[in-house]
């Protein structure tokens, strides 16, 4: 018998865990889409003219809701070994470790299909409410293309992120995960803007009207009353980059090694 | 079947709770583990479940090391812990999910089990009284046929009619090679079940011996006045003088009180030992 993985195993375990949440499941996906539909009709019922305005509106709320959905979501994946009460009988059952954690990672990934079910209909409503009050003319509202222009660059990468921190937190946190890793995500974020990323772009370009930036990858500022837009290329922009995307794999080894050292 | 070498564990470097411990438990025997509350009874248990890890030493159970948490090693362990948790899904849904991990369990002995015990099988699991639960745990842990099974008071919540019950149907799902260890603090509870008794306390195991072989060193009688020359290991008062337990040097046949035991063990520690020794 293999040790570490059988497909046998895993599905008993995700058949286990779908036959324990999925009515929270359900009633959580009918909760988000009951809030963005409450936020996206307003607008449907007032917009009768095309603006790519709309398209960045739908993507800093898609951003903000896949963030805070996805971050509650992770938080209580792992709640069921934060005490011994259900983490006993969890960690007991005839299943590896690592089947145990790939059974959180397969439900964080199917969060992702999900939730954009969950937006792209609210927001399909909406759009098909407005395209019928639109000219014949004018072009017609598509769904958002959450990796296209309208998502911030930032925005798009805390969306990546996010659940994986969110993740690591559940492991440290036994309890109040979700506000602790919160409070915590929000300092190193206060950290990392104010005293990190500003202090280098002071280092580099000193005495400049400074406006704004992509954390580590791009600084915008005015100097003489013109407009630069400075940005890494090259090997910079593929180090900082590597070290962007190597933090998600990162974060899952921490949670994977944690889960794996649980105690009850 | 459960071996323990030289386990040292605490849950800080400063409060160390065991010191190079070692404990040997034969399958085939049901195991009572005593101790006063705060012994680390559970601990211990917890320790040869895999859910704590050892600071020094080495535990073997059914010759897995039970920190690696192996599937191997967790179908053939099967731990109730004191407080109990069941998912809210129907008696049928529960089987069905929980009894493929297990792969010698059986569900028609699950199904007697709950016959015996008076549990109602077509009732939702929450929406039980915590006494049904709790058999509804104990039965499926019997059932899943694994060479441990670990109970940690498993008769908290029990009524009076099920605890008798209880000890019937345990003793009854006794295999040559299964080991049955309960922890308990109500060692009445233990009574004409287990053939085996450990005993723990301020971090040492005081006992670990069969009845069989506490029957032949020690003797449960009473006494109308305790004198010295009784060689009077304890006594405490009874309807008819002293309740005592005494070293057996005649060979005398007497039934073997647990409690009698448990207080005898951990009031005169050094009397017991040399009598064991």
């Amino acid at each position: 018998m293999n040790q570490t993985f059988s497909i046998n195993r895993l599905g008993l375990l995700l058949k286990l865990h779908l036959i324990e949440h999925l009515k929270s499941y359900l009633l959580g996906a009918g909760l988000l889409f009951g809030l963005l539909l409450a936020l996206l009709l307003p607008n449907a019922t007032r917009i009768s003219v095309f603006s790519t305005n709309v398209y960045q509106n739908h993507a800093l709320l898609f951003g903000v809701f896949f963030c805070g959905a996805s971050a509650w979501f992770a938080s209580e994946l792992f709640r069921v070994v934060s005490g011994p009460l259900r983490g006993i009988p969890y960690l007991m059952l005839p299943a590896s470790q690592l089947e145990k954690f790939l059974e959180a990672f397969l439900m964080l990934l199917l969060f992702v299909p999900i939730f954009l079910g969950v937006f792209y209909t609210a927001e399909g409503i909406c759009f098909s409410i407005i395209n019928a009050r639109l000219p014949a003319s004018s072009p017609r509202y598509e769904l958002l293309n959450p990796v296209g222009p309208y998502m911030d660059p930032f925005l798009g990468y805390l969306t990546y992120i996010t659940p994986f921190f969110f993740l690591v937190g559940s492991m440290y946190f036994p309890k109040l995960p979700f506000v602790k890793t919160g409070a915590l995500a929000i300092t190193l974020l206060i950290v990392t803007v104010a005293f990190v990323n500003d202090f280098i772009i002071d280092l580099l370009f000193p005495a400049r009207d400074y406006y704004g930036s992509t954390l580590f990858r791009e600084v915008n500022f005015t100097q003489d009353g013109r407009w630069y837009s400075v940005g890494l290329t090259g090997t910079p922009k593929l180090i900082i980059n590597s070290i962007l995307a190597l933090m998600i794999p990162a974060l899952w080894y921490i949670a994977y090694v944690r889960f794996k050292e649980k105690e009850l | 079947m459960i071996e323990l070498t030289n386990l040292t564990f605490g849950y800080n470097q400063k409060k160390i709770l065991y010191r190079d411990l070692d404990l040997s438990l034969q399958p085939g025997s049901i195991y009572g583990l005593l101790g006063k509350n705060g012994a680390g009874k559970s601990s211990l248990l917890r320790l040869m479940g895999g859910l704590l890890y050892p600071t020094a030493g080495t535990i073997n159970v059914a010759g897995f090391t039970p920190r690696k948490r192996e599937p191997a090693f967790l179908q053939e362990m099967y731990f109730i812990p004191e407080e109990i948790y069941l998912p809210s899904v129907s008696l049928n849904r529960f089987i069905d999910t929980m009894g493929p991990f297990y792969p010698k369990f059986s569900e028609s002995q699950f199904r007697k089990y709950l016959v015996e015990f008076d549990v109602p099988p077509d009732q939702k699991l929450t929406a039980m009284s915590y006494g049904q639960k709790k058999k509804v745990i104990i039965s499926f842990g019997l059932a899943t046929n694994t060479r441990v099974l670990i109970m940690d008071e498993p008769t908290n919540g029990l009524d009076i009619p099920s605890k008798s019950q209880f000890r019937k149907i345990v003793s009854s799902a006794l295999a040559p090679e299964r080991l049955v260890l309960i922890s308990t603090h109500q060692v009445r509870d233990l009574d004409n079940l287990i053939d085996g008794i450990i005993i723990i306390d301020e971090s040492e195991i005081l006992l670990n011996h069969s009845l069989n072989h506490i029957g032949d060193r020690l003797m449960f009688s009473t006494l109308s006045s305790v004198t010295e020359a009784d060689r009077v290991l304890y006594a405490e008062p009874s309807m008819r003088g002293y309740s005592v337990v005494m070293e057996n040097l005649e060979q005398e046949d007497s039934r073997v009180d647990l409690e009698r035991l448990f207080n005898a063990v951990v009031t005169n520690r050094d009397g017991i030992k040399n009598i064991f020794r």
